[in-house]
């Protein structure tokens, strides 16, 4: 759910965004799968996972902690704020039933052809503190004034 | 020396592929917004709003660009242990609206790979796609970056 609207004036480097945190288990696991037309056997599969894919378990697809990166900078920024850009790398994968939280924080904010905008580091992170996905991501805001 | 990158994998990097087109669906976009919510309700924009539903920005991810460019590529390369996703990068510039016809112009942007403590190898595979919309508007640049994990029982 997207909360009020941030302006870039009240923006500060270094100021973190709420983060978008779920438990990740085979609902949404499967909802994704179906939605994102992702079918995949790592995602969905126990066995295969395990015996073929040699993996511990079931992983979370990376295309869903990517879109909770995007759900947590969508909620802070307010609906007249535009994501320009998004980044993420999958370093360590994130296993079936555990809790994920998408964060970001503000690196730098700056204005460039008449845009104001803000760059924050975004990353997921497990029940653990890992951080698992890391990434970066500008948003363009609103003035206050229009 | 490549222990799995072909002479015709490698012959179609940077080479652009046909275009193809992607038709943005009403009932999708909700499909896709409740479950990347769940198991909170959707951001309403996604689903009903005044101005038209859009897209949500991660919605990009179902447009399965990528799989004419990896039949292509396929065929000519060993089979794999697992493949997973290294990571994504977008650039959004305009809106993707419900009704909406994209056209996507994709192309591999290049084939490495890296050893692997147990013998195998890491096959690394960079794709990219521009994306307009039906007015010719650029609305997107997607860039995937896939890893082939190849054991020792995958080379022999």
């Amino acid at each position: 759910m997207t909360g009020a609207q941030v302006y870039w004036e009240d923006v500060e480097e270094g100021q973190e965004i709420p983060p978008f945190s779920r438990k990740v288990g085979y609902m949404e696991l499967n909802r994704f799968a179906g939605a994102n037309d992702e079918l995949v056997p790592i995602h969905m599969d126990p066995d295969y996972a395990k015996d073929v894919a040699k993996l511990p378990d079931v992983i979370v697809m990376g295309n869903l902690k990517l879109a909770y990166i995007a759900n947590a900078l969508a909620a802070w920024a307010g609906e007249d704020a535009w994501i320009e850009q998004l980044r993420v790398d999958y370093r360590k994968m994130d296993i079936v039933n555990t809790t994920l939280s998408a964060k970001g924080k503000v690196a730098k904010k700056y204005e460039r052809d008449g845009r104001r905008l803000v760059e924050l580091d975004v990353w997921v992170e497990n029940d653990q503190g890992e951080v698992t996905t890391p990434g970066s991501a500008v948003v363009r805001l609103p003035a206050r004034g229009g | 020396m490549s222990k799995v990158i072909t002479e015709a994998a490698q012959a179609l990097v940077s080479v652009e592929q046909a275009p193809m087109t992607i038709e943005i669906e009403k009932g999708a976009l909700r499909k896709y917004a409740m479950a990347i919510a769940w198991p909170e309700k959707p951001d309403a924009r996604y689903v009903d709003g005044s101005g038209g539903v859009i897209a949500p920005p991660t919605f990009c991810t179902s447009f399965h660009w990528l799989a004419p460019l990896l039949e292509k590529i396929n065929p000519s390369m060993p089979a794999y242990r697992v493949a997973l996703n290294g990571g994504n990068e977008y650039e959004f510039y305009e809106p993707i609206r419900a009704g909406d016809a994209l056209t996507a112009r994709p192309k591999l942007a290049s084939l490495s790979e890296k050893p692997r403590d147990d013998g195998g190898v890491m096959l690394i595979i960079d794709l990219e796609a521009e994306f307009t919309n039906q007015t010719g508007a650029r609305v997107l640049t997607a860039r995937q970056r896939l890893l082939r994990i190849y054991g020792p029982e995958n080379l022999t």
